[in-house]
């Protein structure tokens, strides 16, 4: 057993609103998360936040930045395949992204919920056409999967997307 | 009168060459085995052996070699046992490596999705918010258009102070909820980090989320409470807890200040905890 075991059983939760997102990862070895807003001259401004530990950061990014810090996923491919899973009652199309290093993540989908700000915030599935549900990585012949246990639609605080100041 | 060493030495001293002729009429006699006046009927070959010196080691082992009878055969048997002797270690390598790299688990991550139409404030939240399938989802629409407000404060960078498990509250230690569960002192370790289990231990972080601890997670906390009948902390307490600092240390400088790797990216995440 190794480190990855401190990762597993962990959350990761998504939040949109009003144009503004919200990424954020529960796990017994941290907790972290990423806003995403859109600023008065509609550049999106990213923020990266370490919740957990004696030693919290900040960073903040621009578009470019942005850009720059998920530079892997420049010239990936999105294939959209017709195999199909049933994740949450929702049927789920399945999408094969390929990155130019070779590596591969899948993913299944649905098109009945659309959030494009999510695509920001996960550059992996900027080219998949809708919400994606469940998705796994191999590494080594190890697999990380993430499945969606529920969607919710009711009010969220406001301070959910509020990133720490300073 | 045989084996008269002694006299065969003095005689030594007196010996004669026999003339030519006598000489290769003894040879010829001996060589056709017939027999000889005065001789035994022994052949020549069967009395030499009388006389017959196990040679040096060194010169017998020589010997075998020119001939390559014996040598061929236990080089051979030499090789197999070798081989076979690698083969065994190879095998027995591999089937450690394997041992070891099954036990490391694949890892499952909850996903959830928060979507709202817009961001409200002071909207009281019913203790959970997650909405059954079966729920229209309408509460948005009744709310209506937030109103502006003056900026709230930037959100503390914390996790929650107080988690809540099995309906019992803890407080946070140090920010980190691996150092909490691992920085319990007697007698308050609480019966699900000691207890065999199983199956995950669900942790209420928020009104929007939970954590699994895996069972195999549990079982390493577990370990670092294990303790001497002294009440000190065992040895295999402390190994645990140098290892779970090694990781959060590795952890840290693969992905804190600065470090360009993402945890909430499935490719940095996995690259790091499954090299």
């Amino acid at each position: 057993m190794g480190l990855a075991e401190t990762y597993n059983g962990g959350v990761e939760t998504l939040f949109t609103a009003g144009g503004q997102a919200r990424i954020r990862l529960v796990s017994l070895m941290r907790i972290q998360s990423i806003f995403m807003s859109t600023g008065d001259d509609e550049a999106k401004r990213f923020t990266i936040v370490k919740e957990s530990g004696k030693d919290k950061y900040v960073s903040r990014l621009t578009e470019d930045e942005w850009k720059t810090y998920n530079k892997k996923y420049d010239g990936s491919v999105c294939k959209l395949t017709e195999d199909t899973s049933e994740v949450l009652n929702f049927k789920c199309k399945k999408a094969i992204v390929s990155l130019k290093n070779g590596k591969i993540i899948t993913a299944w989908y649905t098109t009945a919920i659309q959030a494009p700000a999510f695509s920001f915030l996960e550059p992996a599935f900027s080219g998949v056409p809708g919400l994606v549900l469940k998705y796994e990585y191999t590494y080594k012949k190890k697999t990380i999967a993430y499945t969606a246990t529920s969607i919710s639609h009711a009010p969220i605080e406001k301070n959910v997307f509020k990133a720490p100041v300073g | 009168m045989t084996d008269r060493q002694d006299i065969w030495h003095h005689l030594k001293d007196h010996e004669v060459i026999p003339p030519q002729e006598v000489f290769a009429r003894l040879r010829q006699m001996l060589e056709s085995g017939d027999a000889v006046p005065g001789l035994s009927v022994q052949p020549p070959l069967e009395r030499l052996q009388q006389y017959a010196v196990t040679p040096p080691a060194f010169l017998g082992r020589q010997i075998e070699l020119r001939l390559g009878i014996r040598s061929r055969f236990l080089g051979r048997a030499r090789w197999y046992l070798s081989a076979a002797a690698c083969l065994v270690l190879v095998v027995a390598g591999w089937m450690v490596y394997r041992s070891y790299s099954g036990r490391e688990n694949n890892v499952a991550v909850e996903r959830k999705v928060r979507q709202s139409a817009a961001p409200v404030a002071n909207v009281p939240l019913p203790a959970d918010t997650l909405l059954k399938k079966d729920t229209p989802a309408r509460v948005l629409a009744a709310a209506g258009t937030p109103k502006d407000t003056r900026s709230a404060p930037g959100a503390k960078i914390s996790v929650r102070p107080v988690l809540s498990i099995e309906g019992q509250t803890i407080s946070v230690t140090d920010n980190d909820l691996l150092v909490t569960f691992t920085s319990f002192t007697y007698p308050a370790i609480p019966a699900y980090l000691t207890r065999n289990t199983d199956k995950p231990l669900k942790i209420n972080i928020d009104q929007y989320t939970h954590l699994y601890v895996s069972k195999n997670m549990l079982s390493m906390m577990k370990q670092t409470y294990e303790v001497l009948p002294n009440g000190k902390p065992a040895r295999k307490a402390k190994k645990m807890k140098r290892r779970l600092d090694n990781w959060k240390e590795k952890d840290q400088k693969r992905f804190d200040k600065g470090s360009g790797a993402n945890p909430l990216d499935p490719v940095d995440l996995g690259d790091f905890i499954f090299r």
